[in-house]
């Protein structure tokens, strides 16, 4: 059970993480003016379903703190307290300090003080005179304190005070009539008459007795007075009034217990036996029943009722004077229910049940592993496809399959698919303390947020998505005089865009400020030694300078960004994602960030070369074009060193297969030489002996049996069975031990 | 064949932990995600207990006991109402809704056995 409780547990984290996005997203909509009711709803129910977990797994200071938001939350909800801009303000403090002691609880950490911030949600409750209002249950603040050995927190005394749906008790007040010898309590007698309609939504009087027979209780007595005649008798009402005895030593409590889900208004009288109801039964023994002459003690059959409710109940009456005719047909009232449901089961099974669950909650290394295995798939069609003649292909259905396999690819990827949303969501909120710390007034507009992309890759954005708003914020947005004089609006705007482009995601980052500086830009980087003072130089080459490691051109190191590790650190992620970072400046216009991301990490696009008897497969990411030189076009700077010139600039050239050991005899002109961009070294030529193809190759790690190779990102295995090693290109061309960057980690298996 | 129940809650770990502590008590669970699906398992698995949280998506607890209700073959069903903290104009709220009974969360899995016992033996 504890490993259970567990994962379990781990599963509240997931739901508490999800929830924090959606209350974030919607204090931040709030924070904009949007105080519609589905908005502050969305807020109130992450935060109750935040507290309702937090209890169950025994997280007192969150439960505390998540009870106390929620206060305020409910009130606002309720249209109570006003959801001014202060009261939001505070709110999200408030979530801040939720976000803490999430991580507190998940992290067995020292939760976050939170006096400072419960004393404001207080006074925000109290500025109304709400605290009052809100319901008892909700205020009891103790719950905290009694953790009991299952972990569970009890939320309030409710628990351990069940009392009925508006009931009003009609028992009578112990105190007032009772004074019971303090040595030996008085047996209890208790009265229990259903109201009409007692037997409506699955009430069951029986139950109720036969829970009071548990704990030592003997029906004494029925009163069958009201019985109508079988024409008016409701199905759904009780007619009957019982009186029952239970010894002195339970608890009246535990008795009241038992009536929890008695329908209202119902007769319910619980008293010391020897105060109150003396008068209608006197310690009746079994034997006085006969005097009544009505039933038989309900004791003795009830227990019988557990496998066929209806047929007992029939045996109940045997002598009966009076009611004997109808009597049957009450008392097979309350166990309707009961043969109904046994018997539709069978006749009705498929009725109604076209529809099934529309969503379930996965592992996600269970869906990791599926798509792995689908992978194999994948490659297994290819081996057949490879060893198969056209004709036999055909004969066996080979395409068919191939397509299926496809499909099943296809759609286990839109399995890991989720709307990009979840990464956007943080973006409002640190907008909003970007604009309070620079003052720099900034509005957002989001487009294409729920396009899908695959969790990792979702997960991994995040920071190169903040590094770059920040980047927006801080260096492109001018400040409010500065945009008026240049005939701007006072406030930025930053567009962030989401859009799918074959297998790739663009997503775009876009501001209205100044746009890049790029002579400051120029002159930092030949400061910085990046650049060399008369290198000819691109606007657009000046433009990715930004992103070079170590840049920066904050004249003061801010707060926001300006560390110096913003740019190049957002293109690094992207890259290893296995994406593309592109700029975009117009002067006085502004900014354009664009990121191509493929849908997934799983599944890269390669181009497969050769080298002698070896494969290596390219990431087609990286390719920029493919020469075949001429003779001469290649030459020797150094005995160990070669470039290729080509249009009148000379790359340096590395042959792949010396880079791995391997001998090759050929000359340039028998080869080809393929230029890939890297991060590490620029554009550099990478000779190969030929290309075989271009494919979509299913990632496998190598990092499981073997340590990392450097230059090697995984390996794959082609149609023919055999296995071709997937190059890491930053780190192979880097000039000095570069480190991999190139992240096949994670993903694939 | 032991008792099936149905349980109805937006919070996947709630309904796990619903699970486990029924299951250990000799219950048959099955589980929905919210209101609406709450309505279409109770027809395919016609359980013997529907409990159900109050503040879901999609279609509230109030509403899916309703709707329930409004089926003549679950009109007898028991189904108790789950829920943080119940005022007394909840309990009324769910009561006219056609709950049988409630249950606090959180729950000691022997109250939870208990309550459910009081409407489902």
């Amino acid at each position: 059970m504890s490993d259970e409780l567990d994962e379990i547990q781990g599963i509240f984290f997931e739901e508490c993480a999800e929830g924090l996005a959606v209350a974030e997203q919607g204090l931040s909509a709030m924070a904009e003016g949007d105080v519609s009711s589905e908005t502050i709803a969305g807020v109130f129910r992450a935060v109750h379903s935040i507290k309702g977990g937090s209890g169950a797994f025994g997280h007192a200071a969150l439960l505390a703190f998540s009870h106390r938001f929620e206060n305020v939350l409910d009130e606002v909800r309720a249209g109570r307290i006003p959801a001014s801009g202060e009261v939001t303000q505070t709110m999200l403090g408030a979530f801040d300090i939720l976000s803490d002691h999430v991580t507190a609880a998940q992290g067995g950490t020292e939760p976050p003080a939170d006096a400072v911030m419960l004393e404001q949600l207080d006074a925000i409750l109290e500025s109304k005179g709400a605290a009052s209002q809100v319901s008892p249950v909700v205020t009891a603040p103790e719950p905290v304190a009694e953790l009991d050995d299952f972990g569970f927190t009890p939320v309030a005394a409710v628990i351990d005070d069940f009392d009925p749906f508006g009931f009003e008790p009609v028992a009578v007040e112990l105190d007032d009539f009772a004074s019971p010898e303090p040595a030996e309590p008085a047996g209890w007698t208790v009265r229990f008459g259903p109201s009409r309609g007692a037997l409506a939504n699955g009430g069951e009087p029986m139950l109720v007795i036969r829970e009071l027979e548990e704990m030592g209780a003997a029906v004494t007595a029925v009163d069958t007075g009201a019985l109508p005649g079988l024409r008016d008798l409701d199905p759904e009402d009780s007619y009957f009034v019982w009186t029952l005895t239970l010894p002195g030593s339970v608890a009246e409590q535990d008795i009241r217990d038992c009536f929890d889900f008695v329908a209202p208004d119902s007769l319910i009288e619980i008293a010391r036996a020897a105060a109150v109801v003396m008068v209608m039964v006197e310690e009746p023994a079994a034997e006085d029943f006969d005097g009544f002459g009505v039933f038989e003690p309900l004791p003795v059959s009830l227990p019988d009722l557990d496998l066929a409710p209806a047929e007992p109940m029939l045996t109940l009456v045997p002598a009966a004077a009076a009611p004997a005719v109808s009597a049957p047909v009450v008392q097979a009232a309350p166990a309707k229910a009961a043969p109904a449901q046994a018997e539709k089961p069978k006749a009705e099974a498929r009725q109604g049940s076209v529809e099934v669950a529309q969503s379930i909650r996965v592992d996600l290394s269970k869906l990791d592993q599926l798509l792995n295995l689908v992978g194999e798939l994948v490659i297994r069609g290819s081996i057949l496809s490879d060893r198969l003649s056209p004709a036999d292909q055909e004969r066996v259905e080979l395409p068919e399959l191939s397509r299926l396999t496809r499909q099943i690819q296809d759609n286990v990827m839109s399995l890991r698919a989720q709307p990009i949303k979840q990464a956007f969501s943080r973006v409002p909120r640190m907008l909003r303390d970007l604009s309070a710390e620079t003052g720099k007034k900034v509005v957002l507009e989001t487009i294409g947020e729920m396009t899908e992309v695959d969790k990792g890759v979702i997960e991994k954005i995040g920071d190169p998505l903040t590094h770059m708003i920040r980047n927006a914020v801080d260096h492109g947005i001018e400040s409010a005089e500065e945009r008026l004089a240049a005939g701007k609006p006072a406030e930025g705007t930053i567009h962030l865009s989401a859009e799918q482009k074959g297998a790739r995601i663009i997503v775009r980052v876009r501001d209205d400020g100044r746009g890049i500086n790029r002579e400051r830009v120029r002159a930092k980087a030949i400061e910085r030694g990046i650049i060399s003072a008369d290198a000819p130089i691109s606007d657009e080459e000046i433009d990715g300078l930004i992103c070079a490691p170590g840049f920066s051109t904050a004249e003061t190191i801010s707060n926001i960004s300006g560390r110096g590790v913003g740019m190049d650190v957002v293109r690094s992620n992207v890259e290893a994602l296995g994406g593309r970072l592109e700029i975009n400046s117009v002067p006085g216009e502004g900014t354009t960030f664009t990121m191509a991301l493929p849908l997934t990490l799983a599944i890269l696009d390669g181009m497969i070369v050769r080298l002698g008897d070896q494969r290596f497969v390219l990431p087609l990411a990286n390719v920029i074009e493919t020469v075949q030189p001429e003779p001469g076009q290649v030459q020797a700077t150094s005995p160990s060193s070669e470039v290729i010139e080509l249009r009148g600039q000379y790359l340096p050239v590395r042959r792949v297969g010396e880079l791995f050991g391997m001998r090759s005899h050929r000359v340039p002109e028998d080869s080809l030489v393929i230029i890939v961009e890297s991060e590490t070294a620029g554009n550099v030529g990478l000779m190969v002996d030929t290309i075989d193809n271009r494919r979509e190759v299913v990632i496998k790690s190598l990092e499981d049996n073997l340590h990392p190779i450097r230059g090697l990102g995984g390996a794959t295995i082609l149609g023919d069975g055999s296995i071709a090693l997937i190059l890491d290109i930053d780190a192979l061309v880097a000039p000095t031990g570069g480190s991999s960057k190139y992240a096949l980690k994670g993903m694939a298996a | 064949m032991s008792k099936l129940i149905l349980t109805v809650d937006d919070s996947a770990s709630m309904r796990m932990l619903l699970k486990a502590s029924l299951a250990a008590q000799g219950f048959r669970v099955e589980a929905a995600d919210d209101g609406e699906h709450g309505l279409e398992r109770m027809h395919e698995v016609k359980p013997d207990l529907l409990i159900t949280d109050i503040n879901m998506p999609k279609m509230d607890g109030f509403e899916l006991i309703e709707a329930v209700r409004s089926v003549p073959e679950f009109r007898g069903t028991p189904i108790l109402v789950l829920s943080t903290e119940f005022s007394d104009e909840k309990k009324t709220r769910a009561r006219e809704a056609g709950a049988t009974g409630w249950i606090t969360k959180p729950f000691e899995a022997a109250k939870l056995g208990a309550a459910v016992r009081r409407v489902c033996p």
